[in-house]
C-alpha cells in the first residue's frame, strides 16, 4: 500500500432502523450523560442530541478530548428545526419569531456544538452533499491528517423527521428501502495507538447509477491495485440489497447492514463502524469491504483493515 | 442528475501533500446586486455606488433592504441556456457565475480531473418555501419536484452535470463562511494531487426564511447597513454568488491572476450565533493564514473584511484585526454595502472582490463610514475607491454562525502574464 493509513481510535453510533412509530416505543439512548443541561437538552432536535452525544461516546473511546478538527457530513441536514421554523412563519403571518429553532437549522451546528462544548478552537467544517457527504468528510480529514493533524473527529448523521418519512413514501421510496436514521462519529489519526480499532485503507466515491457488476469491478480493481481479491476478506459489507447475494453466491461471508440502520443519506458512517466491529477479534492485517450505495444517488468502497 | 464517469475519487491516489505546491487562480465569475458577471462586479466597485434597494422579489411582512440581483428566475434562466423549467435560484445564480469562471480561465479540461466544491446555506430554499406552503395546508398536496432541489448538495450536483465536471463533487455549509471553506477545501485538494484544477466558490438566494430569521435574531437594519462604523445597527442580506477556477502548475490557463498563499479555518467556540468580544476565531483564522503565507504583517495591501455591519460582528472582527496588526492595519473594507450579505456565497464574491482589487489596483470602500467603532477607538476603513500601485497580497474574511471563522490570503502571482 503507497498511500498513508487513517487509523480509527474510538468512535460510537446512534442509530435507528423501522418506522418512527416503531422508533418510539424503543428506549432513548441516555443524552443526559452527554448534554447535561435539562433545558439546552430540551430545545435540541434528535439530529443534534444524537449527534452530540455519539461524538462525546466517540471520543470517550478513544480515551481523550484533545482534537485538533472537527468535520461533519449530513445529507438532510437539521431537518426538524428547518420545518419548525418554517411552520412559524406561516403560522405566525412572519411576526415575533423564536429564533431558536432558525439557529439551530444550518446544518453545521453539530460540529459547532462539540466545538462550544469542547471549547475546541481548531478547524471545522461540515458538507452537505447528499449520499455523499460523509465520504466527502473522510476526504477532508485523510488531507487534514496528511496536513499534520493528530486527532480529527468525524461523523455522518441524518434524522428522519415524521414529513421527511411522508414525503419519501409520497415519492416510493419506502417500497424499495428500510426506513432509518443515526449519527456515527470516529476519532481519526495518522498515528497508531494502543485504543486503534482499525485503519481506512482506501475510500472510492462513485456516481449513484451504478450497477451491481460495475461497483463489484471497481472493487475487484481496488483490491487487485493492492495485491489483494476478494477471498481474502472476513467479511464484505453491502450498503446496497442486490449486492449482498452476489457474495453469498459467491461464499464471501457478507451482510446487507441497511437492515440495522436503514436507508439514509450517511448511512456509509454506520456501515465503516459495523465494518471495523466485524474485525473487533480479527488478527492484524484482516480485512473488511464496505460498499454502499444510497438510493441512486451516490455510491462508495471503503477497505478496512485491522 | 448524475455524474457521467464513475470514478470520482481515490484517496490512494495521494502520495503525499506537497504544501509548498501552488495554487494558481486562473479564472473568476460573480453575480450579485451589482450586477451579472466580473466586469460589472469590478464597475460596480469603482463607481462606489451601492447596489442595495428595497426588496422585490417577493412578498414579506418585513420592510428590508437587501441587495438583490436584478433579475427574475425566467431572466436568469435564459441567461443560463436552461430550458424551460423551475429552478432554484441557488442554482441559476450558482450556474452562471460557476460558468463564467470555468470559461475566463479558457483552460481545455479534457482529460484534466476537475472538481466542483460549492457552498451554500439555503440551497433550494425559495422554492420548498413554495411546497411548504401548500404542504403545510394539506400533506397530499404540493408538487413534489419542487423538492428535488431542497437539499445543499441538489444545486451543486446540477451545474456540476451542466459544466461537464467529471470528478469530485461536493457541497460545503458553514453558514455564512461556507464560500472561504470551499476555495480552501479545493486548493488543499491540488496540494495532495487529487485534482488538477477545482471550480470553487458559493451561491445563495434571497428567501423568506433567511429574512425572517435573520430578523427574528433583531440583526437587520432597516436602513443601509454601515459596517466598521459606530452607529452600525444590523446588516442587510443579499445574494448571489461567486466562484474561482483554482488551478495547479499543469493547467495552463488565458491568465493568472494570483495564487492562494495562505489560509486557515478556526472556530470562535464561544456562541453558537455570537462572536466573542475578543474575537480569538477570527484572530486564529487571519493569524494562522498569515503564518502559512510566510508573508509579514505589512505584505498584505488589503483586507476585505467579513464586517456584516452587526455591531458584535464588526466589534469582533475589529479587536481580532487590532491585536493582530497592533501598530500597522492595512488598509481595509467591508464590500457588504454594495451587495448586501450574501451568506454562503460571501466568501466567494468577496474573494473575487479581493482579488479584483489586488489585480486592478484598487482599495475599495466601506460605504456609510463617519466614526470608528468604540471597541477599536480610531479605526477607520478605506472610505473611498482608491487607486494604488504595488500591492502584493489581500487577506479576505468570512465568519458564521456556529463560530465558523475561515480568511484566506491571494499574493500576485511573481510568474504571472500581469
Amino acid at each position: 500500500m503507497t498511500s498513508m493509513n487513517l487509523y480509527i481510535n474510538g468512535m460510537a453510533t446512534i442509530n435507528f432502523s423501522g418506522t418512527i412509530q416503531e422508533r418510539g416505543l424503543l428506549p432513548e439512548p441516555d443524552y443526559k450523560l452527554y448534554i447535561p443541561d435539562a433545558g439546552i437538552r430540551r430545545r435540541m432536535s434528535r439530529v443534534i442530541r444524537m449527534g452530540i452525544s455519539s461524538a462525546l461516546m466517540a471520543l470517550e473511546n478513544s480515551g481523550g478530548n484533545d482534537i485538533d478538527a472537527i468535520v461533519t457530513g449530513t445529507g438532510w441536514g437539521c431537518l426538524a428545526d428547518t420545518e419548525k421554523f418554517l411552520i412559524s412563519i406561516l403560522d405566525n403571518n412572519e411576526r415575533l419569531l423564536n429564533p431558536s429553532s432558525f439557529i439551530q437549522s444550518t446544518s453545521n451546528t453539530i460540529g459547532a456544538q462539540i466545538a462550544l462544548m469542547l471549547n475546541d478552537n481548531h478547524y471545522n467544517n461540515t458538507f452537505v452533499h447528499g449520499g455523499s457527504s460523509f465520504e466527502a468528510a473522510i476526504t477532508d480529514a485523510y488531507m487534514l491528517a496528511m496536513e499534520g493533524r493528530k486527532k480529527i473527529l468525524v461523523g455522518g448523521f441524518d434524522e428522519l423527521t415524521p414529513t421527511k418519512e411522508h414525503l419519501l413514501s409520497r415519492m416510493g421510496i419506502w417500497k424499495k428501502y428500510i426506513k432509518g436514521e443515526g449519527s456515527t462519529f470516529f476519532v481519526l489519526s495518522s498515528v497508531k495507538d494502543e485504543k486503534s480499532l482499525g485503519q481506512i485503507s482506501d475510500l472510492e466515491i462513485l456516481g449513484g447509477n451504478i450497477s451491481d457488476e460495475e461497483i463489484i469491478n471497481k472493487s475487484k480493481k481496488m483490491l487487485e491495485n493492492k495485491g489483494l481479491s476478494f477471498c481474502k476478506f472476513k467479511a464484505v459489507l453491502c450498503g446496497r440489497e442486490s449486492l449482498n447475494n452476489y457474495f453469498t453466491d459467491m461464499n464471501i461471508s457478507s451482510e446487507y447492514y441497511k437492515v440495522s440502520c436503514g436507508e439514509y443519506p450517511t448511512s456509509s458512517a454506520y456501515g465503516l463502524w459495523r465494518g471495523v466491529n466485524t474485525l473487533a477479534n480479527a488478527q492484524r492485517g484482516e480485512m473488511v469491504l464496505v460498499i454502499n450505495s444510497y438510493l441512486n444517488e451516490a455510491s462508495s468502497i471503503m477497505l478496512v483493515t485491522k | 442528475m448524475f455524474l457521467k464517469e464513475d470514478m470520482i475519487l481515490t484517496l490512494n491516489s495521494v502520495k503525499e501533500i506537497n504544501m509548498s505546491e501552488e495554487v494558481y487562480i486562473g479564472g473568476l465569475g460573480a453575480i450579485t446586486a451589482m450586477g451579472v458577471g466580473k466586469t460589472a462586479q469590478l464597475s460596480g466597485l469603482i463607481s462606489g455606488e451601492t447596489a442595495l434597494g428595497p426588496l422585490t422579489l417577493f412578498n414579506t411582512g418585513h420592510s428590508v433592504i437587501v441587495g438583490e440581483v436584478k433579475h427574475s428566475n425566467q431572466e436568469l434562466a435564459i441567461m443560463a441556456g436552461l430550458a424551460e423549467g423551475e429552478y432554484s435560484r441557488t442554482t441559476l445564480l450558482g450556474l452562471l457565475a460557476a460558468k463564467e469562471a470555468l470559461e475566463d480561465s479558457g483552460a481545455d479540461i479534457n482529460g484534466l480531473r476537475v472538481g466542483f466544491i460549492s457552498a451554500t446555506s439555503v440551497g433550494g430554499m425559495d422554492v420548498s418555501e413554495n411546497f411548504y406552503h401548500s404542504y403545510n395546508k394539506d400533506n397530499h398536496s404540493g408538487r413534489l419536484r419542487q423538492l428535488i432541489g431542497h437539499d445543499c448538495g441538489a444545486s451543486t450536483q446540477f451545474i456540476a452535470g451542466k459544466l461537464d465536471i467529471n470528478s469530485f463533487v461536493t457541497t460545503i455549509n458553514t453558514a455564512c463562511s461556507s464560500a472561504n471553506n470551499a476555495i480552501m477545501m479545493g486548493a488543499r485538494m491540488i496540494k495532495a494531487g487529487l485534482l488538477d484544477a477545482v471550480i470553487a466558490g458559493g451561491t445563495d438566494s434571497l428567501c423568506r426564511f433567511t429574512i425572517n430569521g435573520f430578523s427574528s435574531l433583531g440583526i437587520l437594519d432597516s436602513e443601509k447597513c454601515r459596517p466598521f462604523d459606530a452607529t452600525r445597527s444590523g446588516l442587510n442580506l443579499g445574494e448571489g454568488a461567486g466562484y474561482l477556477f483554482l488551478h495547479s502548475a499543469k493547467v495552463k490557463t488565458k491568465r493568472s491572476y494570483c495564487t492562494i498563499a495562505g489560509y486557515a479555518n478556526a472556530n470562535d467556540a464561544f456562541h453558537q450565533t455570537a462572536s466573542s468580544a475578543d474575537g480569538v476565531g477570527s484572530y486564529l483564522a487571519m493569524s494562522s493564514a498569515l503564518k502559512m503565507s510566510g508573508l509579514n504583517a505589512q505584505d498584505i495591501g488589503y483586507i476585505n473584511v467579513h464586517g456584516t455591519g452587526t455591531p458584535n460582528n464588526d466589534a469582533s472582527e475589529g479587536v481580532a484585526m487590532n491585536r493582530l496588526f497592533s501598530s500597522f492595519i492595512p488598509p481595509f473594507s467591508s464590500t457588504k454595502g454594495f451587495t448586501g450579505h450574501t451568506l454562503g456565497a460571501a466568501g466567494g464574491v468577496e474573494s473575487l472582490f479581493a482579488i479584483l482589487g489586488l489585480t486592478e489596483g484598487y482599495h475599495w470602500p466601506n460605504l456609510l463610514f463617519s466614526q470608528s467603532i468604540v471597541e477599536v477607538p480610531g479605526m477607520v476603513p478605506v472610505t473611498k475607491t482608491t487607486k494604488v500601485e504595488g500591492m502584493i497580497s489581500v487577506l479576505t474574511n468570512s465568519f458564521g454562525f456556529g463560530g465558523n471563522c475561515s480568511s484566506i490570503i491571494y499574493k500576485k502571482d511573481k510568474n504571472g502574464q500581469l
